[in-house]
């Protein structure tokens, strides 16, 4: 398919240790659009691999407002069921103008491994430098390995190496969208990370409607958020505690205009401007995570602290939560780098109030949203938390679909291909 | 008009990059724009550099604007290489510059 998405579907035989190709057909793209659709396709073809599927939305990677989208497809090992987890910041984008906006993974390395996706290029390199490292340390090591500032990078810390129940695959640094169990579906096949920098190019098939149909969204978006910035916008009446005294700044993903995520200094003032310390505090956007570490009195810093510790050993905040003691920051702490290498009963999928199609998505809150438009959201590669926020006009989806590719799309057919993503 | 520069307001969403390469070569990358964003995520520290017709760059920097003359190198690896080898702003022939009408918080803007 020469529109919206360039190169080829990846296949990923980590027990062989090989990497093949595949065209990424018109046929398909006709058929799926793309996005969690083409991902499930993928899945099911590869069933008896057990595989994990990444892929990247129609628009994502554009102008379309909200349109950072990437997606994971795999099985969860928390509930046995087909979940589709969102992959957020520039992750998506990068996926996708990297040459490889589809990529399966099975089998099992031999040894540890990490795949490395650039320039239409795909390099299974080994991982031994970075395994028994934290998340962090992860993403340092490679983007100076690779010689690359804005490489984007999928890994797992210890929990996921450990293979636990509660392990969460971590976006760069930051605790995100998978409350589902990738994490150890990763450490399963020996995969430390996938790291993507895209430089490719997306075409389009009439351009000058294109801009004028993303210039017409972006207005109505704005116009809708009227200013909503930072994680209190995420969820509006919760209590934050003293999150204004660490607040630094508010930022969004790739291509959306609500920076719904905020930036929090606890290691120095949050004033500074200049770059001064190397890791002066946290991004917040997993939010549901953040208010599960602020239950039992934490204040703001003491659970963006923990949030921080979450991340770097790729545990999964919400769970682990449940599992502190009414205890101080230091004991906390040293609770959760133990729970990183203990397993224990997670209870499945974590419960966030109000989670839509939560039997299909990892719960990323603020939830919300109709069924059929989140769904397709997770086809065209916008944000789920966007399209909750915002609304998703399937009008415009509609025109924007023929403005990209030439293809028309009715309404139900939309609806349809949604649907068939959340039976 | 010049392009302004608020770089506090700026959310990090990198539409600029691709506004202002669409109008290039009316296709999606941020890959052949005259203005780039500069990201340091673990710090948090962002901003926008954009290439002049003179080849000095306007570097938008937190804790303030800095002109960086043409041949002079960034004192701090601030990754100015890639923008170097672009087209140079021309704000967009008169038009309302691209970056200016995409941008969704009011980090840039023209007068």
């Amino acid at each position: 398919m020469d529109l919206m998405y360039t190169g080829s579907i990846l296949i990923v035989d980590l027990s062989q240790g090989e990497t093949s190709e595949r065209e990424l057909s018109d046929a398909l793209v006709q058929s799926r659009l793309g996005g969690a659709a083409i991902n499930l396709s993928l899945y099911e073809e590869f069933k008896d691999q057990d595989p994990v599927v990444i892929g990247s939305g129609l628009f994502t990677g554009t102008m379309v407002p909200g349109c950072a989208l990437g997606i994971v497809t795999a099985r969860s090992p928390l509930n046995g069921k087909v979940m589709h987890a969102p992959l957020v910041n520039y992750l998506g984008a990068e996926l996708k103008l990297a040459g490889f906006p589809f990529v399966v993974l099975h089998g099992r390395s031999e040894a540890p491994s990490y795949l490395w996706l650039h320039d239409e290029i795909a390099d299974l390199l080994p991982a031994q430098a970075i395994w028994g490292q934290d998340t962090w340390k992860t993403v340092d090591h490679i983007r100076e390995e690779q010689g690359e500032e804005r490489i984007q990078v999928l890994s797992i810390g210890k929990a996921g190496e450990n293979r636990l129940d509660q392990a969460m695959a971590v976006v760069d640094y930051w605790s995100e969208g998978d409350k589902v169990g990738l994490g150890k579906r990763l450490g399963e096949m020996s995969l430390k990370a996938v790291a993507t920098r895209g430089m490719g190019e997306l075409e389009v098939d009439d351009p000058d409607r294109t801009l004028e149909l993303c210039r017409r969204a972006m207005g109505a978006a704005r116009s809708r958020l009227k200013g909503a910035k930072g994680i209190e916008s995420l969820v509006p009446g919760a209590d934050l505690g003293g999150l204004a005294s660490i607040r630094h700044r508010d930022i969004a993903c790739s291509g959306c205009p609500w920076p719904c995520r905020t930036f929090v200094k606890y290691n120095e003032p949050p004033t500074v401007l200049k770059e001064e310390l190397k890791e002066p505090g946290m991004l917040i956007s997993d939010v549901s995570g953040f208010l599960s570490l602020m239950d039992k009195g934490r204040s703001a810093a003491d659970a963006a602290r923990l949030l921080e510790v979450c991340a770097r050993l790729g545990l999964e905040p919400m769970s682990a939560a449940e599992q502190l003691p009414l205890a101080g920051f230091e004991e906390s702490k040293a609770r959760l780098e133990s729970l990183a290498s203990t397993a224990f009963d997670v209870g499945g999928v974590p419960s966030v109030e109000g989670a839509t199609c939560a039997e299909a998505f990892s719960p990323f809150a603020p939830n919300g949203g109709e069924r059929e438009e989140i769904a397709l959201a997770y086809v065209l590669g916008i944000c789920p938390r966007y399209a909750a926020k915002v609304g998703l006009d399937i009008e415009l989806c509609k025109e924007l679909i023929e403005a990209t590719t030439g293809l028309k799309k009715e309404r139900e057919d939309l609806l349809g291909l949604a649907n068939s993503i959340i039976r | 008009m010049p392009i302004r520069i608020d770089v506090l307001r700026c959310i990090g969403c990198g539409l600029c990059e691709l506004a202002c390469s669409y109008r290039r070569e009316q296709v999606f990358t941020a890959m052949r724009s005259s203005i780039m964003l500069h990201l340091d995520d673990k710090r948090n520290y962002f901003g926008v550099m954009i290439k002049l017709p003179n080849d000095d760059l306007v570097l938008g920097r937190p804790e303030g604007l800095q002109i960086q003359l043409a041949g002079q190198s960034s004192d701090d690896g601030a990754g100015a290489k890639p923008i170097l080898l672009r087209e140079a702003c021309d704000e967009c022939a008169g038009d309302r510059p691209h970056c200016v009408a995409i941008c969704p918080s009011e980090c840039l803007s023209q007068g």
